[in-house]
This record gives C-alpha cells, sequence and structure tokens, in this order.
C-alpha cells in the first residue's frame, strides 16, 4: 500500500498564487494540503541568498507593487506582520545620463519632474484616471462568461456590462479605443520626451512578446496602472514579507506546505466524460488524495504533463495550442560592498531604476527577440535592495533576451549577454564592473529550468490582447475551470495574472469553492 | 446659383464609393450631382490606358469584397461589370519551391503535402471553419456599425441581436471568432498550420494596408475577409473586373445615372456652403457655388473634415479624435506593361498558375524583416508583393501577346526617415527595389518591361488623395472600427455638421471594393428622413 493523504483540497505550487489560494481556502474552512515542485515556499516572489554573499534578493518578478491591498485586508494579512508603505520613485536615466523622477508613492506622482513633463503627465493621467476603477473591478473579479447558461449568470453579465457603460457613451468611447491601441500611438499622442514616454511605456512590456507598438500594449498598461492604483503602495519587505506573512497565516490554519516534492501526476477516477481529478501522485509513489486540486503550476505543466493524454480530448489538448508563453527577461542579480555613484551624481538615489532612452529601443529589443537575437542595447530595470552596512544587491531585469537563441545559449552567448548588459549599466555608472562582489545571470532558459517556467517567461503566458481578460490563458480556461471536473487552475496564466499578482489564486479558490 | 436648390444632395468625390451612395439616392427617386476633382470617376478603383493598347488597374486590383446585395441591387451585371474568378493563389520560394492552391480540393492538397502532410489535411478543415466565421461576421459589415454605447434603445436592440447570434455559434466557433479579433495573423496560422511555405502567403492578407506586420496583434481578423462570400466547395470569391477594376466604378457610374444622377468629373470641390451650421452645398475650386439639401462627402475622414470643413467648424473633441485617427499609408503600387510572360525559377514557363494572384512572401521570418525595415523610416529592400497578370484571364486589357503585371507592394511607409516628400526623388529607387525582388523569382523580367509606372503612398495622397497614401482611408485596426470610425459617436455615416454626410471608405465598414460605406450612408439618409 502506497503511503497516502486526504483533503479537501490540494493546491499544487506554493508560489504566491499557490498560497493565497489555500489561503483563502483554509479561511474557508477547508482542510487543505499545498505541494510546491521547489525547494522553498514563495515562487518568483520569495527570496533566496545570491550564493556566498549573505545577502537575499527580493524576489524574482518584483511586481508586488501591483499586490491588492484589498485581498490583504480580506486574507487579515496584517494580523501576520504585513505592513504597506509608500512605494519608492521611479528613476530613469537615459543613454546620455538625462535621468528623470516619477514618484510612484506620492500623491501628485508628476511632482518630481521638470514643470512641463510633469503637467504632460498630470493632463495623460487625468485623460485615462476615469477608467481605473472600472479596470480594477475587471482586475478583481473572474472574466464574464458571455454565453450564460443561468439566469444568476445572465442577470450577472448585463450588470457587469451596464458596469461598462456607466460612466456614459464617452467614457465607453474612450476606454474602447485606448485598450486596443498601441502605446507608441496613444503615449506618442502625449508626449514629445522620448525619455517619458519610454519610461511610462515600460510599465506594460514586461511579459509582453511585442514592442511599444503592438495593438493591445495600451491595454496592459491599463491594467497595470488599475492594479497599481493612482498612488502606488507595496507591501515592506516586498514579495518575501508578502509570502512570511501568507505562511504565517496557513501554518496558524494548520496547512501543510510541502516543498521540494517532484510531482508524477494527477490521479483520477473513472474514465472519460465521468473521469474526475482526485489528487497527485509524486515521483517517490506517494499519493495525496483530495476532493478537488487547483494548480498553480502552467497550463501545460498542468493539463499535458500531470493531466496527460489519458484523461485529456483532443480537443481539450488542441484548444491550448495557442498558448504562448515565451520570455523575454534574463535576470541578473549583483552584489556589491559598496554601491557604485552614478556618472550624473544629480540622478540621486533609487531603489527602482530604468535605463532606457525611447521608445524606438523599447521597440528594437522586441524585434531582437522576435528574430531570436539578444538586443544590441538592451534596456534594464534595476531594483536594489540596501543593507545597513552598505552592502547592496541589485536584481536587474534584462529586456530583450530571447528564450530560444538563435545558436542556443553556449558559454559564449552568455558571456556577450552580459557583455551588452555591462555596457549599459557601465554608461550610468562608469565604476560598476569594478564594484561587483558576485554576480548571478539567468537567462530566460535558466529560469524556465529552474522555475519550471515554460518558455521562461515570468508569468506563465504571454501578456497580448488575445491572452488577457477573458481570454487569459485561452477562452476556455479564463475561468478557472478545466475540462476534467475536480480540478481548477490559478497559477499567473490566468486572469489577472501578469498584472495583479496574488488575484488569481484568489479568483481560483472562489471557482473551486463554487464547483465542489 | 443661388435658385432654391435643384440638388437633394451633393456628392463630392467619385470613388466607387461616392457612386454606390449616389446610384442609391438615384433609385429612391433623389435627384443627386457627383462631383469629382479628377479627369475620371473610380478613385481607387480605376482603369487607365498609360501605354498604348495596356490597361492598368492604377491602384486596386482585384474585386473581393464588393457586396452582392449591391451588385444586385443596382444590376450592375447589366451595366457592364463582368467578374472574372481567381482560381489560383501562387507563391515561389527562394529555395526553388513553389506552392499553388487551386479551387480543386484535391490538386491543392497533393500542393501542401509536399511541404506538410498535416496541414494538407487540416487546409479544407480550416477553410470550412473560416467561412462560417465569415458568414457569422458578413452581417456586421452589411449593416450599420453596432454601438456598445448608445443608450437608444434601437441600437441596444442591434447590439443585443449581435451577441444572440454569437451565442448561438457553437463553442469552438466562439473561441476562434474572439482570438481572430485579436490575435495577430501569423498567431493565428501558428495555431492551425506548421509550414512556413503555407503560412507566409496566408497571413500577408492581415497587413494589407496597414502600417503592422504580420505578428502584430489584431491583425488575424483581415483572414476572414478572404473567406467572404465563399461558397461552399468553391475557392475564395476573388476575381478581375473585365477591362480593369475602373470597370466597378464605370457600372456603378452608369448605375447612377440610368437612375437620373449627374456626374462631373474634372471638378474640384474647395469647401462646403453654409446655412447657420448646416452644409447647403459646396464651392469649387473654379469658385462656382452648387447648393443641395445636403452634401455627401466621399473623401477620407481628414479631407472631408480638416479640408472640406476646417478646424474651426469642430469641437475640440473631434479635431482630437481626428488628429489621432491613424492613415501612416505602407503600401505602393508598381504597374508593369510586359513584353512577355514572366517565367518562375520554381515553376518555369506560361500555366495557370500565372492567372492567379503571386504572393511574394517567402517566410513570415522574412515579412517581420520587411517591417522593421519600414518601422524605421525605409521601404522594405526585399517587400512582400502581390502581383496578378490580368491579361492572362482578361484579354481586353493588353494587346494580344503582351501583359499587364500588377505589383502591389508593401511596405513602402509614408513616413520615409528623411519625410514624406522625400518620396518624388526616391521613387524610381523603390521600383527598382521591386523589380530586383521579381527578378530574383522569375530572371528575365527586367528586359520584358515596355513601361513603368511606380506609385508611392506620396503620389497615391497626390493623386487620388488618399491621405498619407492610406488604401483604405485610415487604418483599419481595432480602436478604427465600427463604432469607433472614423470617430466615436459619428460612425452612422452622420458627422458633427448638420446634413453633412460620410460615405467613404472612412466610414464603417471600412475600406476595400466594398461598396458598402456607400450604400449604408444612402440607406441610412433615406431612412432618417434626411432626404
Ligand atoms: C494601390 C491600391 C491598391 C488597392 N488594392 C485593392 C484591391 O486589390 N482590392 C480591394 O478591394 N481594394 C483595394 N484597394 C482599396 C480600395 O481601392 C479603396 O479602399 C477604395 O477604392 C476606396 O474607395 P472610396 O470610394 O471610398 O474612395 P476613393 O476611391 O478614394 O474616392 C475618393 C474620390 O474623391 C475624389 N476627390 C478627392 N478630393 C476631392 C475634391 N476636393 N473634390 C472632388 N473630388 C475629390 C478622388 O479623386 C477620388 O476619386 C487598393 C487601394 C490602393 C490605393
Amino acid at each position: 500500500m502506497t503511503p497516502q493523504t486526504r483533503c479537501d483540497a490540494l493546491v499544487l505550487g506554493g508560489g504566491l498564487e499557490g498560497l493565497v489560494a489555500a489561503l483563502v481556502l483554509a479561511r474557508a474552512g477547508r482542510r487543505v494540503v499545498v505541494l510546491s515542485e521547489r525547494p522553498r515556499p514563495g515562487g518568483l516572489h520569495g527570496s533566496a541568498e545570491l550564493a556566498g554573499t549573505g545577502l537575499e534578493t527580493r524576489g524574482t518578478v518584483l511586481d508586488e507593487e501591483r499586490f491588492p491591498f484589498e485581498l490583504a485586508e480580506e486574507l487579515d494579512l496584517a494580523a501576520h506582520g504585513l505592513r504597506f508603505e509608500d512605494a519608492p520613485d521611479l528613476l530613469a536615466i537615459d543613454r546620455a545620463g538625462r535621468h528623470l523622477r516619477i514618484a510612484r508613492g506620492a500623491a501628485d506622482p508628476a511632482s518630481s519632474l521638470p514643470t512641463e513633463l510633469a503637467s504632460a503627465l498630470r493632463a495623460f493621467a487625468a485623460s485615462h484616471a476615469a477608467h481605473r476603477a472600472l479596470l480594477r473591478r475587471e482586475l478583481r473579479s473572474e472574466p464574464p462568461d458571455l454565453v450564460p447558461e443561468a439566469l444568476t449568470d445572465a442577470l450577472r453579465l448585463s450588470a457587469r456590462a451596464a458596469g461598462w457603460r456607466a460612466d456614459g457613451p464617452r467614457a465607453l468611447y474612450d476606454l474602447l479605443w485606448t485598450l486596443p491601441t498601441s502605446l507608441a500611438d496613444w503615449l506618442g499622442d502625449h508626449f514629445d520626451d522620448p525619455l517619458l514616454a519610454a519610461l511610462l511605456a515600460a510599465d506594460a512590456l514586461p511579459g509582453s512578446w511585442c514592442g511599444p507598438r503592438a495593438a493591445g500594449t495600451s491595454a496592459i498598461w491599463l491594467l497595470r496602472d488599475a492594479a497599481r492604483g493612482a498612488r502606488a503602495r507595496r507591501p515592506i519587505g516586498g514579495g518575501p514579507a508578502l509570502v512570511r506573512a501568507l505562511l504565517r497565516a496557513l501554518q496558524e490554519r494548520g496547512v501543510r506546505v510541502h516543498c521540494g516534492e517532484a510531482l508524477g501526476g494527477l490521479l483520477a477516477s473513472g474514465r472519460g466524460a465521468s473521469s474526475r481529478v482526485r489528487g497527485a501522485w509524486l515521483a517517490d509513489g506517494r499519493e495525496f488524495r483530495a476532493d478537488a486540486v487547483l494548480s498553480t503550476l502552467s497550463p501545460r505543466r498542468t493539463l499535458e504533463q500531470l493531466a496527460g493524454v489519458e484523461l485529456l480530448t483532443p480537443e481539450d489538448r488542441d484548444s491550448l495550442r495557442p498558448l504562448r508563453s515565451r520570455g523575454t527577461i534574463a535576470v541578473l542579480d549583483l552584489a556589491f560592498d559598496r554601491e557604485p555613484a552614478p556618472a550624473e551624481a544629480e540622478a540621486g538615489g533609487f531603489e527602482r531604476l530604468r535605463l532606457l532612452s525611447d521608445m524606438r529601443q523599447l521597440e528594437d529589443a522586441a524585434d531582437a527577440v522576435k528574430h531570436g537575437r539578444v538586443a544590441q542595447e538592451p534596456w534594464l530595470e534595476v531594483f536594489a535592495v540596501r543593507q545597513p552596512d552598505g552592502r547592496a544587491l541589485w536584481t536587474t531585469h534584462v529586456h530583450g533576451v530571447p528564450h530560444r537563441l538563435e545558436g542556443g545559449w553556449t558559454v559564449s552567448a552568455r558571456r556577450e549577454l552580459a557583455q551588452r548588459v555591462y555596457a549599459v549599466l557601465g554608461d550610468a555608472f562608469p565604476e560598476l564592473a569594478e564594484s561587483v562582489t558576485a554576480e548571478r545571470l539567468r537567462t530566460p532558459s535558466d529560469l524556465a529550468r529552474g522555475h519550471g517556467l515554460d518558455g521562461g517567461h515570468l508569468w506563465q503566458a504571454e501578456l497580448a490582447l488575445d491572452q488577457l481578460l477573458l481570454l487569459r490563458p485561452t477562452h476556455e480556461l479564463s475561468r478557472y475551470l478545466t475540462p476534467l471536473a475536480g480540478l481548477c487552475v490559478g497559477g499567473t496564466a490566468q486572469h489577472p495574472g501578469g498584472v495583479m499578482p496574488g488575484q488569481a489564486g484568489r479568483l481560483a479558490a472562489d471557482a473551486l469553492m463554487r464547483v465542489t | 446659383m443661388t435658385a432654391p436648390s435643384a440638388f437633394d444632395a451633393v456628392v463630392v468625390g467619385g470613388g466607387h464609393n461616392g457612386l454606390a451612395c449616389a446610384a442609391y439616392l438615384a433609385r429612391a427617386g433623389r435627384r443627386v450631382i457627383v462631383l469629382e476633382r479628377r479627369p475620371r470617376v473610380g478613385g481607387a478603383a480605376v482603369s487607365e490606358e498609360l501605354h498604348a493598347g495596356f490597361t492598368y488597374s492604377v491602384c486596386s486590383y482585384v474585386v473581393s469584397l464588393l457586396r452582392p446585395w449591391i451588385i444586385r441591387e443596382l444590376e450592375l451585371a447589366r451595366h457592364g461589370l463582368e467578374l472574372i474568378p481567381l482560381e489560383c493563389s501562387f507563391s515561389p520560394y527562394p529555395d526553388g519551391r513553389s506552392l499553388a492552391r487551386w479551387d480543386d480540393a484535391q490538386r491543392t492538397h497533393d500542393e501542401i503535402a509536399a511541404f506538410s502532410a498535416r496541414d494538407a489535411a487540416h487546409y479544407p478543415r480550416y477553410g470550412r471553419l473560416m467561412a462560417e466565421l465569415a458568414a457569422f461576421v458578413a452581417p456586421l459589415i452589411d449593416e450599420f456599425a453596432p454601438d456598445p454605447a448608445s443608450t437608444n434603445p434601437a441600437r441596444i436592440a442591434e447590439a443585443l441581436a449581435h451577441w444572440r447570434r454569437f451565442r448561438e455559434l457553437p463553442a469552438r466557433m466562439r473561441t476562434t471568432f474572439l482570438r481572430l479579433m485579436t490575435a495577430s495573423a501569423a498567431d493565428f496560422l501558428d495555431e492551425h498550420f506548421e509550414s512556413d511555405a503555407l503560412k507566409a502567403p496566408m497571413s500577408v492578407s492581415g497587413i494589407i494596408g496597414t502600417m503592422q506586420g504580420v505578428r502584430s496583434p489584431g491583425t488575424a481578423y483581415v483572414l476572414l475577409h478572404h473567406y467572404m462570400g465563399e461558397i461552399d466547395g468553391h475557392y475564395r470569391a476573388w476575381g478581375f473586373a473585365r477591362g480593369g477594376t475602373g470597370a466597378v466604378s464605370e457600372a456603378l457610374a452608369s448605375a447612377a445615372r440610368a437612375h437620373g444622377a449627374v456626374i462631373r468629373t474634372d471638378c474640384e470641390v474647395a469647401g462646403l456652403l453654409y446655412d447657420g451650421d448646416e452644409a447647403v452645398g459646396v464651392h469649387l475650386a473654379n469658385g462656382d457655388e452648387l447648393r443641395a439639401r445636403c452634401v455627401v462627402s466621399a473623401l477620407d475622414p481628414r479631407r472631408t473634415f480638416h479640408g472640406l470643413v476646417g478646424r474651426e467648424r469642430l469641437s475640440a473633441d473631434v479635431n482630437a479624435q481626428l488628429d489621432r485617427f491613424r492613415f501612416r499609408g505602407s503600401s505602393g503600387k508598381v504597374n508593369l506593361a510586359l513584353d512577355r510572360l514572366p517565367s518562375f525559377t520554381s515553376r518555369p514557363g506560361a500555366g495557370p498558375h500565372l492567372a492567379g494572384d503571386i504572393a511574394i512572401a517567402p517566410s513570415v521570418d522574412a515579412l517581420e524583416v520587411a517591417f522593421d525595415e519600414a518601422k524605421a523610416g525605409r521601404w522594405s529592400r526585399r517587400p512582400y508583393i502581390n502581383v496578378v497578370i490580368p491579361s492572362l484571364s482578361d484579354p481586353t486589357v493588353a494587346p494580344a501577346g503582351k501583359h499587364v503585371m500588377s505589383c502591389f507592394v508593401q511596405y513602402a511607409p509614408y513616413e520615409l526617415a528623411e519625410g514624406p516628400e522625400a518620396w518624388p526623388e526616391k521613387r524610381e529607387a523603390f521600383g527598382d527595389d521591386v523589380v530586383a525582388t521579381l527578378e530574383e523569382y522569375a530572371p528575365g523580367l527586367r528586359d520584358s518591361i515596355l513601361h513603368r509606372q511606380v506609385l508611392t503612398p506620396w503620389d497615391l495622397e497626390r493623386e487620388f488623395g488618399l491621405s498619407e497614401g492610406n488604401i483604405f482611408h485610415g487604418e483599419l485596426s481595432l480602436e478604427q472600427l465600427a463604432f469607433l470610425r472614423p470617430l466615436s459617436g459619428f460612425a452612422r455615416h452622420a458627422t458633427p455638421v448638420p446634413k453633412l454626410w460620410l460615405a467613404s471608405s472612412g466610414a464603417h465598414p471600412g475600406g476595400g471594393i466594398m461598396g458598402a460605406p456607400g450604400a449604408l450612408c444612402a440607406r441610412r439618409m433615406l431612412a432618417g428622413g434626411a432626404l
């Protein structure tokens, strides 16, 4: 007899979405077990030591500014030590050394800009501020069922439609015009300053395979803006603090989080249409039985590998075909005993920094990826964590790096990538190369291996017009249910993953409770 | 000319949409006059003999979307329109291979199978899926644009009717429809096919007339256009008009005249006449004035509102919407008179493969490289070219044994890095690159050229009045379609100027030789009791 564990709900994946889903279920009185394939919980939000330095990163994705404070309240995370603070400024420096600063966490984020740019930014913000509340509601809700069967669902759909129309025709026209528009066009209409336009555009591009000229990049931008809110706040301590609070809350409710468990597959009863998922088995033969399984692993991993051909019909498998998840970001962690000084001292300090110059550079980076090459001049986003003793760790997202590199990720290809990144960093921080005490470079293909990410994509599924909202990650899976009874999906591939961290896990848990 | 208006409507612009609108109004008994700036009607749907004995379809070259109900209702066949179907799509590749898709399913299967057996098997299924979706979408281009923001009960009822039709689709088709509206042409085709040789020439329909690449989101939708009007088992409904594309316009003009419309050419309109806010006529470039009960503009939105009307008569909001309306033409045209037929290395000699449309689209990546160049303000050195040789099916357009070859070329961005004014001096260099590209596939072509006409976006703007050379009167991108085309709140042919109507491709459902904007405009004017 194989050793067994029983529970009401088995959550696969111990990243942020999995932990949130587990806590939502546990708070509703379900007996929950979490199984994580990684050695540490928290996934891309968890911290990791940069080998040999004693320095801990603040995670890999660093999108905690968009974690919804409402969710923290619903889950009572304050009781487990989670506090919020105003988000830090966003600093940008271009290749000529010019800098701009946006005070993300201030009541007036434009206040730190030169007067003319500040008024342009304020006018721009005013032009779309009206959409924020509506879009935030969309982010906090599951995607609608467009063809409801039950009357209550039909009423819900019409209420939803009424919500879109509530601000009057002008606002709706404007929103429907903006969503499919390209960022290059939309921002181009508002800003003459190339650095400011690029700095803003860069909000929408991580996770998109396309550049700012692509239709629908404005939709990503608006959604992320709505997720952050007019005045950005973030959990103090970032992703790792969030993960710690969730773990404490789970522990208090007796939820066990098993880490480092290699999954073998899903357990199911019955055959064909009447089959039902009943748990999961591990590579070592142990079984975890449950009334339902909520997987936060990628849809491909969940359905193609864990459920497998025995459980899925050919049609179900076909519906996954369009799903795209090609990573475009490499992550470079750098440790310093003493941080290098910026070339232009007046740029000032930063916690969050973008090294980019103009829209053209962003588009070129996407074009390079499209052709399987590394961008000539990648654009960077740097997140700095500092120790009281002056030591620091920078986690740098390098944009314009394909998962499938022409010629493969050979040693020399990695060296070439590192050189290009150092060239960009070196422009802004002349002494950077000499100051580095340790580094770790992860290409999209390293991330794919190390974190089980399809295509090395940090949010499991690309953000694109055809993979957003009710199309995320595919229309069939958009409401967290799968073709298999007893199996829900709730990873970042699900709405609003990639936009509002944590919320997909929350919505998937709701969906699971509705059907079991 | 102050007599009480002799005309019920004056139509500015004698493109095919202006003519269709005039024909419908005249057919309903209204007194109509059409004023066209050029010496002949047709606008971008025009045939001209630019080299003795050779008739070019100067701009548009294939008729695919002309609404069947317009052909029927205006009896265009009786007025001389004859459509000759295209029976093949041929693509040569640089590696010496080639692919031809035929009217005959088995033949097409065998051709595709040489590249991928799986694709060959799936191709007919794909065709059926698209044909069914095209049937679902057709009412959207045959009716006024649905308006999700309107509070008018009649509009809400229309929107609900569309939603009901959506609900009745099988689940798989619903998903496919949603993806078609949002995905890129290449991504959408990736779902269905594996062979680049098949996907590349199929994907290009998504980029025609837009400054987008085949991998740009939102380009998949146009793939459907190829299946509109397709009848089960038949190849897509593409064809030549006998005598050149101008024959469509001539037939519309003849129908309009038969119903009593007056058509004047060489007659440029300079502006509108007003009574208070209302448009009550036009004044011409030669100083004449012409009054009517209302005015129809069949020009593109920029020429209509910022040309005929002028900023000062429009609200700040309307001006802002017009300023962000994207034209940015991306295509050019090269028309050739040939001494003999071209011979393609990959399929030498004459043959039926030359009689359809020929796509120079070597791979999805090559198409993206072509687009990358355009983004940087250069024409593509190795562009996508859509070639047709109508003289093979229609002997009236060239002397016996000789041929006309029409080459639609993309990308030729209006905004060159040096600015659009640089186009005239670069025109022939652009033409040379087009011929050089073709020469790689059909050596000897260059030596067979008797006459060449090169049209850049700059020329399309100057000669045909297409702002920034956009062939569709504004890009057919999602934010410029349906209830947003050309101005939100004014997508049903009425305009911010009372008694001024918009009948051109700049209105819903957009560009191409469709006739729908013109016909729908007339329908709206007649139904609204405006006339
Ligand atoms: C190169 C090219 C290739 C194309 N290929 C195809 C194709 O193969 N198939 C297809 O379906 N579509 C094609 N199209 C698109 C299609 O031709 C157009 O969308 C369509 O013909 C536009 O028709 P229209 O009547 O709306 O406007 P237009 O044809 O632009 O008509 C507007 C008319 O107004 C006139 N005018 C302008 N200003 C004034 C003035 N001040 N006073 C009086 N008259 C004025 C112009 O001279 C013109 O005749 C192509 C277009 C181009 C340019």
